[in-house]
C-alpha cells in the first residue's frame, strides 16, 4: 500500500512539474533546458526555510516567489530574440545554477545535501495524508492552469507563439507576455520542488542537474503540450514505465537506462510520426 | 602560471577541432547536433573495447545511419530546427544510454599508466598533450585550407548557404551531408580518444564536449571557420583559468556565462539594423 | 489621420526611402503604387514602428509618433494587413478574430481568477462580434478550423476581420488583393468599402494599378525610394514622371 502511494505521491508532483513546463514549451513554443533549476530553486529555498522554522505552505509561497523573480533574469536575457537564444541562455542558467548548488558548500551543503527536511502535517505528516494534500495541491495547479489555459492572455502569448510579428502589429507586448507566462510556469516547479523536497525529507544537486532538464522536456514532449491531458499523461508515463518494466522482468540495475532508451526512441519516432505527442495539441514542426 | 595558458591554449585547440566539427554538421545539414555527444563517446568505448583506433569507424559508420535515418527524413520533411534538435536529443538519449548498458556508468581508464610528460622550459607537457598540439594543428590548417580551396569544400560550404543553387548546379546534398557527418565524427572520434586516454571515460562525457563544442561555435558567430578555432581556443584559456582561480566545478558555468553575454552583446546591435524584420 | 514629413530610411549606407511628405486623412482611402523593391512596403514597416526612420517625422492621429513603440502605435490606432498575410496558424478562425482585440480585460491574468464575470461578459462579446465578421466574410462555417487550412484569399479576408476586431483607425493594407481569386475580390472590396464609410483613414499598396485607381482618392507614386507623383488616380496616371518610371512594369 505504501509503495502505492508512493508512486501517487510522485505522479502528484511530476503532473505539477509537467503542466507548469508546458506553459513554456506549449503555450510558447520554447524549449526549456532550464525547468530542473527552477524545480531545484524551489526544493532549496523551501527546505532552508523550513528548517528555519517556516511552516510548509509559507516556503511554498516564498520559493515560488524566488523562482519567479530569478526567470525574469532569464526573460530579460533571452526574450527580445528567438527560440534559439532561449534554449541556450536556459541551458546557461541550468548549469549556472547547479554549479552553485554544488559549490555554495555553506548554504546549500553542496553535494553532501540537505537532510532532515520536516513535512507538512495537515493530514499527518506520513504517507496517506501526504498523498492526500499533494492531491489537493495538484488538483488547485489543475484548477489554475484551466483558467490561465481557457485567457485571453494565453490566446494572446500563443498568437506571439505564431507570429511575433503579426502579433505585435496587434498591439501585444511580446515581452510582457512571454515573460508573465516563464514566470508562473517556474513558480509552479517551484511548487513541485517544495513537494518533493518535503516528501524526500532529503535532497542533493543530482536531482536538479541538465540532465533531468532534460527529461523533463522529454515527458512533456512524449505526453503532449498544449492542453491538460498531454502533460498530465506524460507525468503519468514517467513514473508507471519502470513499474511495467518491472512487471517485464527487467532487473532494475538496467531499469532506468532502458526507460530512459524508451524515452529516446520516442523522441525520435514522436518527432517524425505524430510531434504532437501522446495526448497533446501543440505540434513542433 | 604560464603552464595554465599552455594548458588552456592546447585544450582551447581541442576545443576548436570540436567545435568545427559541430559546426560542421550545423552549417550543412542545419541540424543543433545533439548527438554528438554520444557519437564522441562511442569512439572512446570502441577505442577502449579492442577496436583501438578503428573504433572511430564505429562513430562514423553510426554518424551516417543517424543521418540517414533521421536527419536525412527530416529534412525532406523541411523539418524546423526544433524539430530535429529534439529528434538528435532522442538519438542521443538512446546512444548514451545503451552505452551505460553495455559498458556500465562508472569510469573506466583506457589506460593504467601516468602518462610520459616531456618539459620545455618552465612547461610541463604530457604526450597526450603533444599529440592533441600536433593533430590539431595539422586538422586546423588543412581545414580552412581545404574548404576554401577544394572542389568538395566548396560544396559542402555552399550546401548550408545556398542549397537551391547548388541543386541547380547538379550538387549531391545527401551526398554531401553524409561527408559532413564523416567528417565530424572522424575528428570528433580522435579528439575522444585523445582526451580518453588523458581522463578515462564515462557514458556521459560527450555532453559536456557537445555544449563545449556548441557554445565555441556559436560564440565565433558560426560563419568562419578561422574564428571558430579562435573562440575555441578562448574557451579553452577560459576554462583552464577558472580551474586556476575558483575551481573545475565552474567551467560550465563560466563557459555559458560567456556564450550568455556575446549573445547578448551581439543581438544587440544586430536586430535595431535589420531590414528584414521576417527574421524577428 | 497621418502625416509623414521628409521621411528618410537608410540601412548600411543605402538610402531605401528618401525625402517622403505623404499625409492621409480619416475616410480617405490613398493608394501607393510603385514597382517591387521602390520602398512602399518598407515605408509600411517604419509607420509601424518596426524600423526607426533616420530623418524626417511622423505625426499619427495628430500626435507626433517618432519615439513611440509599436505597441504605443497600435494604441494610437494604426493596424497592419501584411503582404504575407500572417494570421495564426494554429488558432481557429475564431480565435484569430478574438485575440484581436485590444485592451481585453482578460490578458490581465489575475482578473480570470478575481472578476470571472466580468470576463465572461467580455468574451462573450468579443466572440459575438467575431462571428459577425466571419459571417459577413462567409467564413463562419469554418470558425473553429484551424486558420491554417484557409487558402489564401480566405486568409486574407480573416486578416482583414481581425482589423476590424482591434479598432484600427489608420490602416496599412500591403497588396489586399494580391494573390487573391477573383471570387473573394469582392469581398476583399466590400471590407475596405466598410473601413471607409466607418471613417477609417486607410493605405493601400497594390501592384494592380488598374485596380486601385477607382477605389482610392488619392495616390502616390513611388520609385526607388522617392516619391515621383502625387495626386488623383487620373492625375498621377496622367503624369509624365509615372509613364517614364513605369514603362515596362
Amino acid at each position: 500500500m505504501n509503495y502505492v502511494l508512493h508512486l501517487i505521491i510522485l505522479i502528484e508532483i511530476f503532473a505539477i512539474l509537467s503542466l507548469s513546463l508546458n506553459l513554456v514549451v506549449g503555450l510558447n513554443g520554447f524549449l526549456s533546458l532550464a525547468h530542473a533549476a527552477f524545480y531545484g530553486i524551489g526544493a532549496y529555498v523551501s527546505a532552508l526555510l523550513m528548517l528555519a522554522g517556516l511552516n510548509f505552505f509559507g516556503a511554498l509561497l516564498i520559493s515560488a516567489i524566488v523562482a519567479a523573480a530569478f526567470s525574469s533574469l532569464i526573460s530579460i536575457a533571452s526574450l527580445r530574440f528567438k527560440g534559439d537564444i532561449f534554449i541556450l541562455v536556459t541551458l546557461a542558467f541550468q548549469v549556472v545554477f547547479y554549479s552553485i548548488l554544488y559549490n555554495w558548500i555553506s548554504v546549500t551543503k553542496g553535494p553532501y545535501g540537505i537532510s532532515g527536511i520536516p513535512r507538512p502535517s495537515i493530514f499527518g505528516s506520513s504517507l496517506p495524508g501526504l498523498a492526500l494534500l499533494y492531491g489537493i495541491l495538484g488538483g488547485l495547479v489543475v484548477f489554475i492552469m484551466i483558467i490561465i489555459l481557457k485567457s485571453h492572455f494565453a490566446l494572446s502569448v500563443t498568437s506571439v507563439r505564431e507570429d511575433v510579428l503579426a502579433a505585435r502589429a496587434l498591439g501585444k507586448n511580446v515581452f510582457l507576455l512571454r515573460a508573465k507566462s516563464i514566470a508562473i510556469a517556474s513558480a509552479v516547479a517551484a511548487i513541485a520542488g517544495s513537494m518533493y523536497a518535503s516528501y524526500l525529507t532529503f535532497i542533493d544537486p543530482t536531482s536538479f542537474t541538465v540532465d533531468e532538464s532534460i527529461l523533463l522536456v522529454s515527458i512533456v514532449l512524449v505526453g503532449g503540450t498544449g492542453n491538460l491531458k498531454g502533460p498530465i499523461v506524460g507525468a503519468v508515463v514517467l513514473i508507471l514505465l519502470p513499474e511495467a518494466l518491472r512487471f517485464l522482468q527487467i532487473p532494475d540495475a538496467i531499469g532506468p537506462n532502458i526507460r530512459l532508451i524508451l524515452y529516446g526512441l520516442a523522441l525520435v519516432v514522436l518527432m517524425y510520426l505524430r510531434p504532437r505527442g501522446i495526448a497533446g495539441i501543440y505540434r513542433f514542426e | 602560471m604560464i603552464q595554465i595558458i599552455v594548458n588552456g591554449l592546447i585544450e582551447g585547440l581541442a576545443i576548436g577541432i570540436l567545435a568545427l566539427s559541430f559546426g560542421l554538421v550545423y552549417n550543412t545539414l542545419r541540424v543543433f547536433h545533439f548527438a554528438f555527444g554520444a557519437l564522441y563517446a562511442i569512439a572512446a568505448y570502441a577505442y577502449i573495447f579492442g577496436l583501438g583506433w578503428f573504433g572511430i569507424l564505429v562513430s562514423i559508420l553510426l554518424a551516417v545511419v543517424v543521418e540517414a535515418l533521421v536527419y536525412y527524413p527530416l529534412f525532406q520533411r523541411r523539418a524546423s530546427l526544433a524539430v530535429s534538435f529534439i529528434s538528435s536529443l532522442g538519438v542521443y538519449i538512446i546512444l548514451v544510454n545503451l552505452i551505460a548498458l553495455f559498458f556500465g556508468n562508472d569510469t573506466k581508464m583506457l589506460s593504467p599508466e601516468v602518462r610520459a610528460t616531456i618539459n620545455i622550459g618552465p612547461v610541463i607537457l604530457t604526450d597526450i598533450q603533444l599529440w592533441l598540439l600536433l593533430f590539431s594543428l595539422v586538422v586546423c590548417v588543412l581545414f580552412v585550407l581545404l574548404l576554401h580551396k577544394t572542389r568538395l569544400g566548396n560544396s559542402l560550404l555552399a550546401v548550408g548557404e545556398n542549397l537551391l543553387l547548388l541543386r541547380a548546379l547538379g550538387g549531391n546534398v545527401r551526398m554531401l551531408r553524409t561527408i559532413a557527418m564523416v567528417i565530424a565524427s572522424a575528428l570528433a572520434g580522435v579528439i575522444a580518444i585523445l582526451k580518453g586516454l588523458d581522463a578515462g571515460i564515462d557514458p556521459y562525457i560527450g555532453m559536456g564536449a557537445m555544449f563545449t563544442a556548441a557554445a565555441a561555435f556559436i560564440i565565433s558567430g558560426g560563419r568562419n571557420y578561422t574564428a571558430i578555432i579562435l573562440a575555441g581556443l578562448v574557451l579553452g584559456l577560459l576554462r583552464n583559468l577558472t580551474v586556476w582561480f575558483l575551481s573545475a566545478q565552474w567551467m560550465d558555468a563560466a563557459t555559458f556565462l560567456l556564450l550568455v553575454l556575446m549573445l547578448m552583446f551581439r543581438q544587440r546591435g544586430f536586430v535595431s539594423n535589420n531590414i528584414r524584420l521576417e527574421e524577428q | 489621420m497621418l502625416a509623414l514629413t521628409n521621411i528618410g530610411f537608410r540601412v548600411n549606407g543605402h538610402a531605401i526611402i528618401t525625402d517622403v511628405t505623404l499625409t492621409a486623412s480619416y475616410g480617405e482611402i490613398v493608394a501607393l503604387i510603385g514597382p517591387n523593391g521602390s520602398g512602399k512596403t518598407t515605408l509600411f514597416n517604419v509607420i509601424n514602428g518596426f524600423l526607426r526612420h533616420t530623418s524626417g517625422n511622423i505625426a499619427i492621429a495628430g500626435t507626433r509618433a517618432d519615439n513611440l513603440t509599436v505597441e504605443q502605435r497600435i494604441a494610437l490606432g494604426v493596424g497592419r494587413l501584411w503582404q504575407d498575410v500572417r494570421i495564426f496558424q494554429k488558432m481557429s478562425c475564431l480565435e484569430n478574430l478574438v485575440v484581436a482585440v485590444k485592451n481585453s480585460p482578460g490578458e490581465a491574468l489575475w482578473r480570470a481568477f478575481v472578476q470571472p464575470k466580468k470576463i465572461k461578459l467580455a468574451e462573450k462579446e468579443a466572440i459575438d462580434k467575431a462571428e459577425q465578421y466571419l459571417k459577413l466574410t462567409g467564413l463562419i462555417e469554418k470558425r473553429n478550423i484551424e486558420a491554417e487550412n484557409l487558402s489564401y484569399g480566405q486568409q486574407k479576408l480573416l486578416a482583414m476581420c481581425r482589423l476590424f476586431m482591434n479598432d484600427a483607425t489608420i490602416l496599412l493594407l500591403d497588396e489586399p488583393y494580391a494573390g487573391v481569386s477573383s471570387v473573394l475580390f469582392d469581398r476583399i472590396s466590400a471590407l475596405i468599402e466598410k473601413m471607409r464609410k466607418l471613417n477609417q483613414c486607410i493605405l493601400i499598396i497594390e501592384h494592380n494599378i488598374a485596380l486601385v485607381q477607382w477605389v482610392s482618392q488619392r495616390m502616390y507614386a513611388f520609385d526607388e525610394g522617392r516619391i515621383i507623383a502625387e495626386g488623383t488616380p487620373r492625375e498621377v496616371m496622367g503624369s509624365i514622371e509615372v509613364k517614364e518610371a513605369y514603362a515596362g512594369v
